[in-house]
Parts: structure tokens; sequence; C-alpha cells
């Protein structure tokens, strides 16, 4: 057993650091008043700098640094500005082209190395996003191709992507074999299909942008279905929700504790109260440890849920897991951070109010806590031990990655 | 086009961001430098990427090379991340405590060493000697031409190269033949982030290490006792500052100003 990060590991951390202290750090003030033209041009930076590679086997082109790899970078960035994390949209474009393979990839994957294109899941219906079997957007067959209609909606940045997998019904709800799951396919759709459009764009109390998206009629040739095919959409969604969305999910909230943490204690040893450093107040301290020791818990299950993943397991419910404490955690760490900094804590120009009001914004995301700690509880039912559970992936069925 | 081969050489200096840890030993006369990270200098960040942007453009390789002891890797590794191919190091106890001219002919030694070797970049100077003396000498030692103050570089062809390098008031357009030693300077151009690729070239890329017994040197010009400049003392400057508090109405508070001012020559006398 080693929880030593590798040398290449933390060459990343470095190389992520650096980018955060010169692209972003310096700029906070830009991303504070959402300078959209400054927003995409970091985006463009971050792209041309390949933190999207790392989830990449070597063999296809990427870095091969792994989703412990991946991590550490998105921990680092985040950290520096939770927003500005733009990488899981080309990770998802990673996932959705290689899952589909066939054409979609060959389209896709030049593009998706030179980290030109990026991609989102399609799932949420306005009426909720974990309840599949009333999803109302549908496909019907039309020769070799079918016909997409239907709405889905709290796509992040979902007026960018130039492509996505949407999960949608293909059954015959009076049909026993294409009831329940087994009416769910996956599609690839791209934003330029004729009948696809980007109805409305919402932003969340922390600046980042969800929108909503209709298809009308929207043709896609049947090469497009994600495998394993018609009726097994479930399967290739999830498990990319999992490895990139809570995993990534997992890594932006890590950010912002590490963000709370390196803010607070710079504030507490800078800000002079009763003749001496805040942080000589037990008070003080005290919330610093809490910070601490929530870093180190969201680390070590984070890490190990990486780390899992890249040694070819299934780490289904460790995802779950880290991605429920993470988020717990950083709403903690960064109300400590609020109540160090004091009035600071809440103004603009200071980070806590930041990660305070991100870290909400992806409870959402990958799943709810609830959702989580359903999961989680039925694994534990089943008899999964937390910690040696893990099964290879390929004995758990259908894996991308 | 001819590929050409540009060798860097680099020097680890104390992190900029751990500076406020850094002291004197008013026994020893050195600074104290044990547990401060080191880094590259931020001159040798130009010197790398000229010649990263030469690689780029033109094909061919760029070596770091720099003299140091056992930790000098980290900088040497650095500079990998960036893109350097390959990298020197010339360790040896017999290296320390040499100054600027048995630095630089061990520096040159390594370089001979490379054998076909086009250009030569470094820093102007260091960010904690700042002599700007070891482009120079290290140019001498390979018998090639030098160039410092540098702030840009034209390709012209194969074996010449057009340059401008800064003066006092200006700046004075010259061209060379290579090899040549180029020292430059922060304006010739703005270092790159590394890319995360340099994570994985920092794994498969090499640094070589090199003692005394791998390069062809003349014993009696290395280290200390083979540098013909010593130093015979530091001396901090001590900044005190002493404050006084004026009182009274504010307008006696300011004709006290006024008159102090006066007093100190910062104001005219009325």
């Amino acid at each position: 057993m080693s929880f030593k990060m590798t040398h290449e590991q933390e060459l990343a951390r470095k190389i992520a650091l650096e980018f955060a202290e010169r692209e972003i750090i310096p700029h906070r003030d830009k991303l504070r008043v959402e300078d959209e033209e400054f927003e995409e041009q970091l985006a463009v930076k971050e792209a041309k700098a390949g933190f999207h590679l790392a989830m990449i086997p070597r063999d296809e082109g990427g870095t091969g640094l792994g989703q412990v790899g991946r991590v550490v970078m998105e921990e680092e960035l985040s950290a520096a500005y939770p927003r500005m994390v733009s990488s899981l949209h080309r990770e998802f474009a990673y996932v959705f082209a290689k899952a589909t393979g066939g054409v979609v990839k060959e389209k896709w994957m030049p593009l998706i190395l030179k980290g030109e294109a990026s991609a989102a899941p399609f799932i949420n219906e306005p009426q909720g996003g974990s309840d599949l079997m009333n999803y109302t957007t549908t496909a019907r067959r039309d020769g070799d191709d079918w016909i997409i209609n239907g709405r889905k909606c709290f796509i992040s940045d979902g007026h960018k992507v130039e492509f996505g997998m949407i999960l949608l019904k293909t059954g015959d709800p009076k049909d026993p074999a294409t009831r329940g799951a087994r009416s769910m396919t996956a599609f690839i759709v791209e934003e330029d299909m004729p009948g696809y459009k980007v109805e409305r764009v919402e932003k969340s109390m922390a600046g980042n942008l969800t929108a909503t998206v209709s298809f009308t009629d929207v043709r896609v040739p049947g090469n497009y279905i994600v495998p394993p095919g018609v009726g097994r959409g479930i399967s290739p969604v999830f498990l990319a929700v999992w490895d990139v969305g809570r995993m990534g999910i997992s890594a932006m909230l890590l950010g912002c504790i590490l963000g709370s943490c390196r803010s607070s204690i710079q504030f507490a040893k800078e800000r002079v109260l009763y003749g001496k450093p805040i942080h000589d107040l037990q008070a003080i301290k005290h919330r610093i440890a809490d910070m601490y020791i929530d870093l180190a818990a969201s680390r070590a299950l984070t890490y190990r849920a990486a780390w899992l993943r890249d040694q070819g397991m299934n780490s289904s419910q460790e995802q779950s897991i880290a991605k429920y404490y993470c988020t717990q955690a950083a709403i903690r760490a960064s109300l400590h951070a609020i109540n160090i900094h004091g009035g600071s804590g809440v103004m603009d120009e200071y980070m806590p109010q930041m990660y305070y009001r991100y870290a909400p914004c992806l409870i959402a995301g990958g799943g709810t806590d609830e959702i989580m700690k359903d999961t989680i509880a039925a694994s534990a039912i089943n008899g999964a031990n937390p910690v040696m559970g893990a099964n290879p992936a390929e004995t758990s069925g259908f894996y991308i990655l | 086009m001819k590929e050409l081969h540009s060798v860097v050489c680099i020097k680890p200096v104390p992190d900029q961001r751990f500076w406020d840890k850094i002291s004197l030993d008013p026994k020893t006369q050195t600074l104290r430098r044990a547990g401060i990270p080191v880094a590259l200098g931020p001159l040798d960040l130009n010197a790398l990427e000229e010649a990263l942007r030469i690689k780029e453009s033109r094909g061919g390789k760029v070596t770091v090379v720099s003299m140091g002891p056992p930790g000098t890797e980290e900088i040497l590794e650095w500079a990998i991340v960036l893109g350097a191919d390959e990298a020197v190091l010339l360790s040896d106890r017999a290296f320390a405590g040499a100054d600027t001219l048995a630095t630089a002919y061990v520096l040159a030694s390594g370089i001979k060493k490379l054998g076909d070797v086009d250009l030569v970049f470094l820093g102007n100077e260091s960010l904690d000697g700042s002599t700007g003396q070891v482009g120079p000498q290290v140019a001498e030692f390979l018998g090639m031409s030098h160039l410092t103050h540098i702030t840009k570089i034209d390709l012209t062809g194969d074996n010449k190269l057009e340059a401008k390098f800064r003066i006092e008031f200006g700046s004075i357009d010259v061209e060379v033949k290579t090899p040549v030693v180029i020292a430059v300077d922060k304006e010739i151009n703005e270092p790159r982030l590394a890319n995360i690729w340099g994570a994985v070239w920092a794994q498969e890329r090499k640094i070589n290490c090199w003692s005394i017994n791998d390069v062809e040197v003349d014993r009696d010009k290395l280290g200390l006792s083979g540098s013909p400049t010593q130093v015979a003392g530091v001396t901090t400057i001590e900044l005190k500052r002493k404050g006084e508090m004026l009182t009274g109405e504010p307008a006696d508070i300011a004709r006290q100003l006024v008159k102090k001012l006066q007093t100190d020559k910062v104001l005219p006398e009325a």
C-alpha cells in the first residue's frame, strides 16, 4: 500500500500550479466581473496547456497521467478560481468519442487531442435528472436514422459545446421487452444538427452557466448510437457521469477546500488583532484545524477513488463517497474561511465567498447528496466492503476507460 | 535549412517566493540557503525560451547545462518540462567554491564535450550574483564570438544571425556567424508556461551527470583554488526608521511638518 504521489503526478500538480499563478490568480478581478472575452481566452490557454489529456492513454494520443494526475491538476486550477476548470468538457468529449467509436471517434478525436472540441452529457429534463423512467425526450427509428424530439436542461456550458451524449427513450411502454431500463438509449448529438437549439442560458449564483437545449426532429445516423446499443443507454452515460463528472467535481470541490485553507492561513498570518496575528487565537486555530482535517479526508477519498480507476478497478462507490464528502467538506471549509476573514470574507475581492458560492453549485452535478447516499447505501446493503470492495472494471459490465 | 543544436546554461537560484526566509551567516559571510527551494533564474527562462523557439522554427535540439551540487537536477528537470531535449549536470566537489571564471571554465568544458553546438544561450546575468561575466567568459573558453544584452534574434542563414543588443540610450544591430554565445535580456521574449506533456518528458528525457572524470579540465582552474576572485566580505544594509508623533491642532501640525521637511531639505526654505 502506498499513499505517495508519483513524481509524474507531483510534476503535473506543479505545472497546474504554475499555470494558475500566472494565468488565473493575477487576473481574478476580470473573472469577478465575468469578463467573457478574458474567460474564453483563458479556456483556450487551458486547452493548449493540455490538462484534458491526462485521462487519455498514451497510445491514443494523451499523456496517460490518469485520473490521479487529472484530479491533482483540476484541484489546483479550482483553488485558483473554481469556475475556471474548463477541461471537464474536453474530457467528456473524449469519453463520448471513445465509447461510441467508429465515425464519431474518427471525426472528433483529432480535435479533442488539440483541445478544440468539448462535449456535455444531455441527461437532465425539466422534471428531474435521476428519474430516468419518466424522461420525455424520445427517438424513433426512420430507416437507418433516428429522429430525436425533446428537451434537456441544466447542461453546464451547454451553449458552448460542440457535441454531447444524450440519454433518451427509444422503447415502447407497451412492449415488455423495451420497457423500463431497456427503454433508454444513448446517442451522440452535434450542435450543428438541424433542429438542435439552445433555448436558454441560465446563470448560477457563482456565475457558471447552464443551458437548456431543445431537439425538434433532429435526425441522427444509426452509427451515432452509443454502444452497447438500443435499449442499453444507461451504462455508458452513467460511467461517463462517474468517471468524468463525479471525479472532476470532487477535484473542483477539493480546490474549494484547498483554496479556503490557503487564503485563510495567509489572512490569519497577516491580520493582527489585540497586538498579534489572529492565528494565535484558539478559535481561529481550531477553524484552521477543521479545514485541514476536511482537506486531508477529502483528498484521501478522492485520490483513492481516482487511483482505483487508474488500476482498472470499478470505483463507482468510492467516487460517490468522495463526491458526497467533498461537497459537505467544501461548504464547511469555505464557511470557516468566511468566518476567519470576518467582514472581508464576504467581499468580492476575497476568495472565501466565491468558494462558498461555488461549492453548492456542484451539488447537483453527477447526482445530489441524496442520490450519492442512495447508491452508497445500496452498495453497503449488498455487502460491499468500503475499503476492499473494488472489483476489476471488466467484471462490472461495460466500462469505457 | 540546417537544424541547430542550442545549449542553454542555467543556474539554480533561491526561489523568489522564499527570499524572506534567506539570511546571511555573519561568521561565514555566506547565505543561509538550507531548506530554500531552488528555481530557474528569470533570465535563464528567457534564454531557454529563445532556444526552444529556434528549435520549433528550424528543428534541431536544445540541451541545458548547469554546474552545481546534487539537487541542481531539479531545475534541469524543469527545463525539460518546458521542452529541453536533454540536460547535463556538471557536479563534483572539485567544482565547489568557483567564481565566475572557474564556473565558466567548467561550463565550457561540458559544452565542448557535447560537440557540435551552434548556439549557446545564457541569461545576461544571474538573479543572485548579477555579474554578467559568465557568458563572455564561456565564449572565450570556447573560442566563440559573444553577444550580450540581446533583445532580438533573427536567423538569417545556416551559419549566421542578426541580433539587437541594448545599450544605455538605444540599441545596436549586429550580424554574427555561428557558433556564438548569446546572453539575453528579458525583453527578448515572454517565457512559456509548461505544458502538461512536460510531466511525461521529465520521465523520458535524460539528465546526464558529469563529474571531473567526464570532462577534460585542468584541475588547477577549478573550484575555490582555481578562482582568481574571492568574496572578502559582505555588508548588509540595516534600514532603521524613526517615528515621531506631531501633536496639536491640524494647522499647527501642518506648520511643524513643513518646518521639519525644510530642515531635512525635502522642501525649499520659505
